[in-house]
């Protein structure tokens, strides 16, 4: 396999977990915006806000990161929006709340386990998307 | 690192305007203004003559509910309306309470509440079920 088949297909896995958690949150924004305030970190009109924000900002991502356009910006905002997923999980950890991820629709994190799941997921999405920036710096490969 | 930082900005701003139509296409799925219409425990209890609403599931206010709510959930909409309206003092303030903080069902509830009765004295409970709970109002009853 070459180094761009490999640099494409890891940004095509991350870029499918964002479309699906896109549209899931797309379809039912109310859901999503329920498990935001379950953070209870946003003031409701925030959470109104990131509600219909949020999953857009995933959708684009997900596409760009699939087709190869705006990719290097995608990848930017892919590990920021993952370094802020853990951290948000990682407050709800630390401050013993019963959260709803809301990542793929209803998504309870109850327990430190389910916490540390949720995180675990976000760093191999994180590793990911730094592998595959670091395999196409280093094979020079703009586009697939 | 320039251009990373360029595109990230067309992306943000083309997820803005997705964001916004998104929301402009069906408004009504989420409540807004929902905050100008929270109350708190505290305050509601000073409201006179409130009547109390639980805007939970049936199965819920059946385990327990704060005495003397009516059961008014958009589930069962006709049958609580009917029920409320025997209740329910014109005029009067209404507070509805769903499960907690994060639930809004309550503040649909209310926004409904609020156009079918035409008046703005109906609120939805800060904390919902959970502060009602803390406050030792109720005991038990999950979400």
């Amino acid at each position: 396999m070459s180094p761009r088949v490999f640099s494409w297909i890891l940004y095509a896995v991350v870029g499918l977990f964002f479309g699906i958690a896109a549209t899931v949150k797309l379809l039912d924004p109310e859901a999503f915006l329920s498990s935001l305030l379950t953070y209870e970190l946003f003031p409701y009109e925030v959470a109104l806000g990131l509600a219909f924000f949020a999953p857009a900002v995933e959708l684009v991502v997900a596409l760009a990161l699939v087709s190869g356009v705006w990719r290097k910006g995608a990848a930017l905002l892919t590990v920021l929006m993952l370094v802020f997923f853990i951290g948000l999980v990682a407050q709800g950890m630390a401050r013993g709340l019963e959260m709803d991820c809301g990542c793929f629709g209803e998504n309870q994190l109850q327990t430190t386990a389910d916490y540390l799941i949720k995180m675990g997921q976000n760093v191999l999405l994180l590793l990911a998307v730094v592998g595959a920036w670091l395999v196409e710096k280093r094979f020079g490969s703009e586009q697939v | 690192m320039k251009q990373a930082i360029r595109q990230s900005f067309f992306i943000l701003a083309l997820s803005a305007v997705l964001g916004t139509a998104s929301y402009l296409a069906r408004p009504q799925v989420v409540p807004s203004g929902a905050s100008e219409h929270e109350i708190e425990l505290a305050a509601a209890q000073e409201l006179e003559g409130v009547l109390w609403v639980d805007a939970r599931m049936d199965a819920d206010y059946e385990a327990a509910h704060l005495e003397g709510a009516s059961l008014l959930n958009e589930e069962n909409w006709e049958l609580g309306f009917a029920s409320l309206l025997e209740r329910w003092v014109p005029g009067n303030p209404i507070v509805v309470y769903c499960s907690s903080q994060s639930c809004l069902r309550s503040h649909h509830v209310a926004a409904r509440l609020r156009e079918d009765l035409g008046m703005e004295e109906i609120y939805s409970l800060q904390g919902g079920w959970e502060a009602l709970r803390e406050a030792g109002l109720v005991e038990g009853g999950e979400r």
